[in-house]
């Protein structure tokens, strides 16, 4: 049972880690690129291990890395320095309201059908 | 240090504040160093880097904060660790140090100082935060903002260390990020990390043993306190790490984020300290910048109201949650009625009282009872302790009106060190002359009150 919610949320934190990344194709602001590639890597390389992973635990790490990921890019493109030029900010909206999703969902299911603390 | 935690249950309290945290309740290390963080990073903080950038070169302020933050690693973790070794609050601690009636004078204090007047300090602080952030909203009213950030905080302490736990969890990763993007902004906005560093004192110049002075008086308050958060680690090692930890990482980082942004726009001040709203907002950084501001004022005075509350469960037999309610009430009232004001001089006369106290907390135990006495802490049913032990107030109140007479580094760390070594001077003495340096007996009682 853990392993389909966790493969499930590690698939989904992959496309939206790589849908935060998008914007760099057409960023010529270094600091624009540090902060897209920082904010959408962890739930990549977080996801990975998560995978192969069954615990509940591990479903509860990837979802608070998810839901602060999300929160992070969002105040970020929010934001006059880091919003991304043009269209490209809605990778980084949709990338923010996925992981965001992704990590309450992961955190509701770890802690109410799974019985897990809510903080490690 | 191997752990020697007192054999009772759950307290009356809801919160073990008159009992030890059960092994089985201790949180892992990661939960410890989110929680100690949120402790500490707070915007005063953040303001500290604005206030050395306007007297020292980014360069210099880097070393300033790492030494600073070294200075109070140095009493902070050594606190820490007694905390985690025997999952007591502070509050019991100063049992031992300053006997059962001291350590009741001690919770009353720390109620007023950190549960009450502090508390309402900062929610009037929050509501002038957000009036400044928001002027077109509702918000510009600052009573309003202390109202929300009064209840906010109150609730949050309510649920205790799980509460206080959450939220660090939350709100120290979003600080981070944020003044990291916010620091890497300054950089930017400055002309580069070279330009950064070379970039000289914006105000009047002051010296490095200055800089370090006021980093170390800025945090020195605080870690006195320090256990009410690490008598939940499993063990002395793992309290002193997650201090220390807290301190060198999240206060450099918070230190140098707040340097690098108030070095890189010219925002009029107020006085010697910077406008952090108003610089982030010229920086850039939008709603992250309101983000910071709420969560670093949340996690600091939620801590403040659950310390001050938590003095109080020692002797008297209330819920922990009831009392964090009637302080969080009488603290927001405070706030939203600018009643505080009047107040500050009162607690500025408390805050030189209340560090000293680390020290004879640390002379007791490190030094008196491990050194001289050869004997350990014991807490729990049947303890005996001494109803109050006047060598530890003398050296105290020697601390606090040395550190002010003297001036010399800071005040609060020097009242510290003096503390320690005059009651360590008085027991010695005492002994000597077999003089008894403490009055009366107390034995702790089922109820731990």
């Amino acid at each position: 049972m853990n392993i389909t919610y966790n493969r499930n949320l590690a698939l989904l934190s992959i496309v939206f880690g790589v849908c935060n990344l998008i914007p760099i194709a057409s960023e010529s602001r270094w600091y624009c690129v540090l902060c897209f590639a920082v904010l959408g890597l962890p739930g990549i390389l977080w996801a990975l291990p998560t995978l192969r992973k069954t615990s509940p635990q591990a479903l509860r790490a990837l979802s608070w890395v998810n839901f602060l990921s999300g929160c992070s890019i969002l105040f970020l493109a929010l934001s006059d320095f880091y919003a991304a030029d043009g269209g490209m900010i809605a990778f980084n909206f949709i990338a923010a309201s996925g992981f965001v999703l992704c990590g309450i969902w992961g955190l509701y299911t770890s802690t109410q059908k799974l019985g897990l603390p809510l903080v490690p | 240090m191997k752990n020697k935690r007192a054999q009772t249950t759950m307290d009356h309290s809801g919160d073990y504040a008159t009992s030890a945290v059960p092994e089985d309740q201790r949180k892992s290390g990661v939960n410890l160093f989110v929680t100690t963080a949120g402790w500490i990073i707070c915007l005063s903080t953040m303001f500290t880097g604005g206030t050395l950038i306007s007297g020292l070169s980014f360069s210099r302020s880097i070393i300033a904060a790492i030494i600073g933050m070294m200075i109070l690693t140095l009493f902070a973790a050594p606190l820490a660790a007694i905390g985690g070794k025997f999952g007591v609050s502070t509050t019991m601690l100063t049992r031992h140090a300053l006997g059962k009636t001291g350590s009741n004078i001690f919770g009353i204090v720390n109620a007023l100082l950190l549960g009450i007047g502090w508390f309402a300090w900062q929610a009037a602080f929050f509501g002038l935060t957000l009036s400044e952030l928001l002027p077109n909203t509702f918000l510009v009213n600052p009573i309003v903002g202390a109202l929300i950030g009064g209840v906010l905080m109150t609730i949050t302490a309510m649920y205790g260390y799980k509460g206080i736990a959450v939220l660090s969890f939350i709100a120290v990763p979003l600080i981070i990020v944020l003044s990291l993007f916010g620091g890497i902004a300054g950089i930017e906005q400055t002309g580069g990390w070279n330009a950064l560093l070379a970039k000289p004192a914006s105000g009047t110049e002051f010296t490095l043993f200055a800089g370090i002075t006021i980093v170390v008086g800025n945090a020195a308050s605080g870690a006195v306190v320090l256990s009410d958060i690490t008598r939940y680690a499993k063990s002395a090692k793992m309290g002193a790490v997650s201090a220390a930890g807290g301190y060198l990482v999240g206060g450099v980082f918070c230190i140098l984020c707040g340097g690098a942004m108030a070095i890189a726009v010219n925002v009029p001040g107020i006085g010697t300290t910077p406008n952090l709203p108003k610089v982030m907002l010229a920086i850039g950084l939008g709603i992250g910048a309101l983000i910071i501001l709420i969560l670093a004022q949340w996690t600091t005075n939620t801590a403040n109201v659950y310390s001050g509350a938590l003095g109080v469960g020692t002797f008297m037999p209330f819920r922990h949650k009831n009392i964090v309610l009637v302080m969080g009430i009488v603290g927001t009232i405070l706030a939203i009625s600018n009643i505080y004001e009047y107040f500050i001089p009162f607690l500025n006369i408390l805050g030189t009282v209340v560090p000293p106290i680390a020290g004879v907390i640390l002379a007791d135990y490190y030094v008196v009872n491990r050194l001289i006495l050869k004997k350990d802490y014991t807490f729990g049913p049947g303890t005996k302790y001494a109803a109050f032990n006047w060598a530890a107030f003398s050296g105290i109140v020697g601390g606090a009106i040395l550190a002010t007479v003297i001036r010399f580094f800071t005040p609060a760390f020097m009242s510290i060190v003096y503390a320690f070594a005059l009651y360590v001077l008085l027991v010695l003495i005492c002994r000597g002359m077999r003089i008894p340096y403490s009055i009366g007996t107390y034995t702790e009682s089922e109820t731990g009150l």
